[in-house]
């Protein structure tokens, strides 16, 4: 699979293409030369493809070839003569003579330089192929990859349709934040995937990008690489499992017509929704001043206030199917398929070539509410009449949250409470670490809550007091992690919803095809991951348990996908992307043998902090009852 | 100087019990055996609402822990073991503290159900099942 992407691509595909500088190369007698290495953001010899000890140039083993701390260069000498240099590059110790004709390899890929030498240059490294071509811009190999799916156990699922596809990316664990940096020979794999009715979409997320980028990749026996044999791909990119577009010819390109709609900036606003008429047909209402999502937040619109433009009728949160689109394209449709009878219209038909609803983030449907992330373009909340809202505020308001809360796309910023009950509450996600937050309530139908109280806990597990027209909850312990919240409103009816309070995720996945029992948590700033210590309880289904000690994991994924080689990874100051506040992050973990994970039903994690005696207890940190429920996953076999 | 030392040694004393002084104590702690399970139940000092007991075995070995919520001053939780001997229950506030523990004698214990037998139960089952039809055909055949 690998040479047939090279052919396609015409160029390297190795995470070690190294050196991303593409400038015309002459061999020129006269030496010595300095010559300078330029690594891609990020490269870092020590930790490619895992072991970082098979960096091989003219068959020496190399295991420090690195840029400097300074940057992402090294520079060296270079004598040369003829087609034959030899390049000494000091980094204190030790300092490596090379000699060519030069071959690099790294792993199966080979590479050599090619003529290499010219007066104090920038080398760049070509893949050994015949007739090669020069490409015509740098190709950056690794991507920032947001699955837009629904994380379990460091795999992805899509639904489309009543099938789930199954995304997973061979030796990597996608995050909770659903980015992962993904090279191009990275193998992702996708089970459950019909071909025949299904596609694979990457695009720009990045709302600034001027040239909105999208393209289908091609699925070879339910396998999918991030290459692209134009060039070009963005470093950042979604990645989408859908339903077959019938009006797509689904070659691997990028050419405009198969490109998505305009995103960000270029998004004026106007848009229109679209959904299945009660009687029949499709009905439409345009938007035109729809705010992008530059503060994060959600704009909302009363369900009533829109009204198909062709019979009146009003629009109901709870139409079979509805989707927001772009105006230029709804509009170009019409013209291509006039004279249209909306009245007899099948829907399918524009979802099919014009829909851009995607729920990249799994925002719950709720019974009163329509929320639409009209692809990345802006975040539309449309409500009925009973619909109840409540929010715990925006970041400004928090001491803590991960760094990819930034995204406004990776955060809910509402939840509908209306039609729950005791025992199908709302479910809030908060951080452990936050003891304190503000509930409000939305002003939306006049919703207010006159009454909050915490059901099954004790009277001080809980300090709920009103203050002007939001609820202040302080959490009294870490151990009340998952708490249930009855809201009476100012109609007198009650709603539930539930604060699950999080900071360990754990789950099981393989590494090198070894099972591993994983448990990342987030912890304050001010502590390192070495004044923790993190034991589980294993349940076996046949009844059996065991309890063991999990040991800490050098190469944390900072939550972006940024994989740190350390201990631990600071929210604050991610490698890339935007920051968090407050938090650290590190990941445990623990090797199972061979067969064992898929005869565990339960593991339930606790954090304590070290330092305890046979007489004093130095603390729990994380952890209720049992403990955290991991997210079990039976990993590949 | 004997004043200056007597006061050295009080203050090295007193160090040992000014760890987690602020945090609650649990104030009393019982245990109790029934076959397998091992229950107990206490009191915290007051600004307690959790607490955290971990279940020992004769070797000191942490074989269990629980954490639960404390009311009204009192908590209560339970363990399960799988082998009859010595256990101690071991309790501290879950914010940390000072420890009080509680031993107890496992004496008998019921094996738990392990789901080992689940095949051989099943194929005594559909045997007794066709039997049962055998009979009862044969049952209705002579009635006829």
């Amino acid at each position: 699979m690998r040479k047939i992407i090279k052919k396609m691509l015409g160029v390297t595909l190795s995470t070690t293409t190294i050196l991303t500088s593409f400038a015309p190369l002459t061999v020129l007698a006269n030496s010595p030369y300095t010559v300078t290495f330029t690594f891609a953001d990020g490269y870092n010899g020590t930790t490619e493809k895992g072991d970082g000890s098979n960096f091989v140039i003219n068959g020496t083993n190399y295991t420090e070839l690195r840029p400097s701390k300074d940057g992402n260069t090294r520079v060296g000498t270079a004598n040369c003569s003829n087609d034959t240099c030899t390049i000494t590059v000091e980094d204190g110790t030790p300092s490596y003579l090379i000699s060519g004709p030069f071959t690099f390899k790294q792993g199966d890929e080979v590479f050599d330089i090619n003529s290499p030498i010219s007066s104090n240059i920038t080398l760049h490294v070509e893949a050994q192929q015949q007739n090669q071509q020069q490409p015509q811009q740098p190709i950056n190999n690794n991507y920032n990859v947001t699955f837009n799916g629904t994380v379990s156990g460091g795999n992805v699922t899509y639904t489309i349709g009543d099938a789930t596809v199954t995304v997973s990316v061979t030796g990597k664990s996608i995050p909770a934040s659903k980015t992962l940096e993904v090279s191009a020979i990275d193998t992702i794999t996708l089970s459950g995937f019909d071909a025949d009715t299904m596609q694979v979409r990457v695009s720009d997320n990045d709302p600034n990008q001027q040239n909105p980028f999208g393209m289908n990749l091609t699925v070879d026996n339910n396998v999918v690489h991030i290459v692209n044999p134009n060039g070009g791909m963005p470093p950042s990119l979604d990645f989408v499992v859908e339903a077959k577009n019938n009006n797509n010819n689904n070659n691997n390109n990028n050419d405009p017509q198969t490109q998505q709609p305009v995103t960000g900036d270029h998004f004026d606003g106007r848009a229109y929704l679209v959904w299945s008429c009660k009687n029949g047909g499709v009905c439409y209402s345009e938007f035109t001043d729809i705010p992008s999502f530059d503060d994060g937040n959600s704009t909302f619109y009363k369900a009533s206030d829109i009204i198909d433009s062709r019979t009146g009728e009003q629009f109901d949160v709870s139409a079979n199917k509805k989707f927001f689109t772009p105006k230029e394209l709804f509009d170009e449709w019409v013209t291509n398929n006039s004279p249209v009878d909306f009245s007899k219209l099948d829907i399918n038909k524009l979802i099919g070539e014009n829909g851009i609803d995607y729920q990249p983030l799994g925002e719950p449907e709720y019974d009163n509410a329509y929320v639409s992330y009209g692809d990345r373009n802006f975040k539309v909340v449309v409500y009925n009449d009973n619909y109840k809202g409540i929010s715990i505020g925006d970041l400004t308001e928090l001491s803590y949250y991960p760094s990819s809360w930034k995204n406004p796309f990776l955060r809910r910023d509402q939840f509908d409470i209306s039609n729950t009950t005791i025992f199908k509450p709302a479910v809030i996600d908060a951080i452990l670490l936050e003891k304190t937050l503000n509930i409000k309530a939305l002003d939306y139908n006049g919703f207010e809550i006159t009454k909050l109280e915490a059901i099954d806990v004790p009277s001080n597990a809980v300090s709920i007091t009103k203050v002007n027209n939001e609820w202040k909850l302080v959490f009294s312990s870490n151990f009340y992690d998952n708490v249930l919240f009855k809201a009476t409103d100012n109609k007198g009816e009650t709603s539930y919803f539930r604060i699950k309070r999080y900071t360990i995720d754990g789950w099981i996945n393989n590494i090198d095809n070894k099972p591993y029992i994983y448990a990342e948590y987030f912890y304050d700033r001010s502590k390192s991951y070495s004044d923790f210590e993190m034991t589980a309880k294993i349940e076996y289904k046949n009844g059996k348990t065991k309890n063991i000690k999990l040991t800490p994991y050098k190469g944390i994924d900072d939550g972006l996908g940024n994989i740190t080689d350390a201990y631990e990874a600071d929210e604050e100051h991610p490698k890339f992307g935007p920051s968090g506040k407050g938090l650290k992050k590190a990941l445990f973990v623990y090797k199972l043998q061979d067969n064992e994970a898929k005869t565990i039903k339960n593991i339930y994690f606790n954090l304590e902090y070290k330092g305890s005696t046979s007489s004093s207890y130095a603390g729990a940190f994380a952890g209720s009852g049992k403990g955290v429920l991991a997210n079990l996953y039976q990993g590949e076999e | 100087m004997k004043k200056l030392k007597l006061f050295i040694v009080s203050v090295l004393l007193l160090i040992p019990f000014t760890v987690n002084a602020a945090e609650p104590k649990v104030t009393s702690l019982d245990a109790k055996v029934s076959k397998n399970e091992i229950t107990y139940n206490g009191t915290m000092e007051d600004g307690s609402t959790a607490v955290m007991c971990k279940l020992y075995d004769s070797k000191s070995n942490e074989i269990d822990l629980l954490s639960t919520q404390v009311d009204s001053n009192k908590f209560e939780g339970s363990f399960t073991v799988s082998s009859k001997g010595t256990y101690k229950v071991s309790c501290a506030n879950y914010e940390g503290g000072e420890i009080t523990e509680k031993t107890v004698e496992v004496i008998k214990v019921k094996n738990p159900k392990t789901g080992d037998k689940i095949v051989l139960y099943l194929v005594v089952g559909i045997i007794s099942l066709v039997g049962v039809g055998c009979l009862t055909l044969r049952f209705k055949k002579q009635m006829k």
